[in-house]
């Protein structure tokens, strides 16, 4: 059983009204601090939730290396007490940067950073930019992993990167390690990595995980190809109440993983296939100690799509999910929980949309973390639209529930 | 049943160092450590040319800038409008181009798939 116990909507001023469609909700929380962020907006809360105060993250940092883009992800390191907020930002020619910014409080005002260009990584990289991060912490580093395009898309390499969390503490320059492929792309980070951290991406064509470890105690990375089940990785048809289209954004790229109780798990939106009417939830979870599946837990639905999952475990190790479900409905935001000994999953709407949204400019990803302070809870972003299909009408969601 | 991990693949990574570029203007000392005194060059043109300026900490020059002091402008907030519109209706590919492969056939759901579930 799943039971949602704070479910709150962020009103236009907790947004500066800077929402997208494109919504892209990230959250994070301290015992007393709650960051939610988006597309183009952030938020903090002092009272789990109860009232948020906007925060532009257009002007809370300056506009020396370029002006703010989009993609935003916020955490907060317990064992540190520090809270991290990654920025990335428009292109300035044929490169950008991603600002790494920490902070004690998230307070305005308290925040200090450090800015990398492809170039800083590789100065033979001049010709690329960075889009779609993803952040995750061991017990020593943070990690960050990023695809990098060249000036007409095309997709050129991914990067993990880690620096000490040690380090994020001062004011000072970090120390930095990468690593670099050019056979696979979106890498996912596990949550809950522990004293390594675990990474992955998909290839459809021959049915492979790619799972990636790298040891905090170790500079190299290990890599294993796992053969999992097939999926379809296009024919994202999903249709809403007139005709639109709200997964025309989907693919089949890693958005959900954790690691929990000697397993590793991993979830991807995939496309319709035998047996699958709807896109659905691929889920694949692997032994932590000899890497062979110990399920396929799919999320599916003879009634509607799944979509863009994420997930983590709670500090009890049940595993919790953020997704979407919609069509032949309005989108709807949605929780759950994994039962690992049944491999079932209990899920429950959080909030309904009121309109579809146009051309199908939905995703690309939610964020679902463990409760900071309630073993058995977790903390989750989603988004609606509510009243009409206008980017203003984007509502973000911060949910905690239990399972 | 496996009972032992297979070997997996090794690869290097490598070593760098990111210098701090920046401070908030009113930095308390846990986050940010000593500051050298005053700003130095004062810089203009950067949404607002009073919040920001340059300091130094350990001994490298970083910009420091006081949020609170900038007004939105189009130098620092685009069109969201026009944003809104822009954006990409299918997203950039999420790795390299790959061929399908007979393998990649799709002609069965996974063997162990548990049943439908819907949200309550």
């Amino acid at each position: 059983m799943v039971t949602v116990t704070t479910n709150v909507g962020l009103d236009d001023l907790s947004t500066g009204l800077q929402t997208s469609s494109i919504g892209e909700p990230c959250i994070a929380a301290s015992s007393t601090s709650v960051m939610v962020t988006g597309n183009w907006y952030a938020s903090r809360s002092d009272d789990r939730g109860q009232t948020w105060t906007f925060v532009d993250p257009f002007t809370e940092f300056p506009t020396d290396r370029g002006r703010f883009c989009c993609d935003q992800l916020v955490m907060y390191v317990p064992a540190q007490r520090l809270w991290v907020w990654l920025l990335q930002y428009e292109r300035q020619g044929a490169g950008n940067i991603f600002r790494l910014a920490v902070s004690k409080t998230a307070r305005t005002g308290t925040w200090h950073w450090w800015d990398v260009a492809p170039t800083d990584i590789n100065s033979a990289w001049t010709d690329v930019w960075f889009d779609y991060p993803d952040m995750a912490a061991t017990s020593k580093y943070l990690c960050v992993s990023f695809n990098q395009y060249d000036g007409n898309d095309g997709w050129k390499r991914a990067v993990v990167m880690r620096w000490p969390l040690a380090e994020l503490k001062s004011a000072k320059p970090l120390t930095r390690r990468h690593w670099v492929s050019a056979n696979l792309g979106s890498l996912k980070l596990v949550s809950g990595a522990g004293t390594s951290m675990w990474f992955a991406g998909n290839v459809q064509a021959t049915r492979t995980l790619q799972l990636f470890q790298w040891p905090d105690d170790a500079d190299s990375v290990t890599s294993w190809p796992i053969k999992v089940s097939p999926w379809n990785d296009r024919d994202y048809a999903s249709t809403t109440p007139g005709g639109g289209q709200w997964l025309s954004r989907a693919d089949d790229r890693i958005t959900g993983a954790w690691r929990a109780g000697g397993r590793l798990g991993f979830l991807w939106s995939a496309g319709r296939a035998p047996g699958r009417p709807h896109p659905y939830i691929r889920a694949v979870t692997v032994s932590e100690q000899t890497l062979s599946i110990s399920a396929e837990p799919d999320l599916w639905s003879v009634n509607g799509a799944w979509a863009y999952p994420a997930a983590a475990a709670n500090t009890s190790g049940t595993i919790g999910l953020s997704a979407f479900f919609g069509g032949p409905d309005h989108p709807a935001h949605a929780v759950g929980a994994l039962d690992q000994t049944a491999n079932t999953w209990t899920t429950k709407f959080t909030a309904t949309s009121t309109h579809s949204p146009l051309l199908g400019k939905w995703g690309d990803y939610l964020v679902c973390r463990a409760h900071p302070t309630r073993k058995t809870s977790w903390i989750a972003s989603g988004y609606t639209l509510q009243g009409g299909q206008d980017r203003r009408n984007v509502e973000p969601r911060m949910v905690v529930f239990r399972g | 049943m496996a009972t032992t991990r297979r070997e997996g693949k090794q690869y290097r990574s490598a070593e760098g160092v990111d210098a701090l570029s920046g401070v908030h203007a009113k930095p308390t000392h846990e986050t940010a450590g000593p500051l050298a005194a005053g700003p130095a060059d004062a810089a203009t043109g950067a949404g607002s040319p009073d919040a920001i300026s340059r300091t130094v900490v350990g001994g490298d020059v970083v910009v420091t800038f006081d949020p609170t002091l900038v007004v939105p402008d189009e130098q620092t907030t685009p069109d969201l409008d026009a944003r809104e519109a822009r954006t990409r209706t299918t997203r950039r590919p999420k790795g390299p181009d790959r061929k399908p492969t007979r393998d990649a056939v799709v002609d069965s759901p996974p063997p162990d798939s548990p049943p439908p579930s819907d949200p309550s």
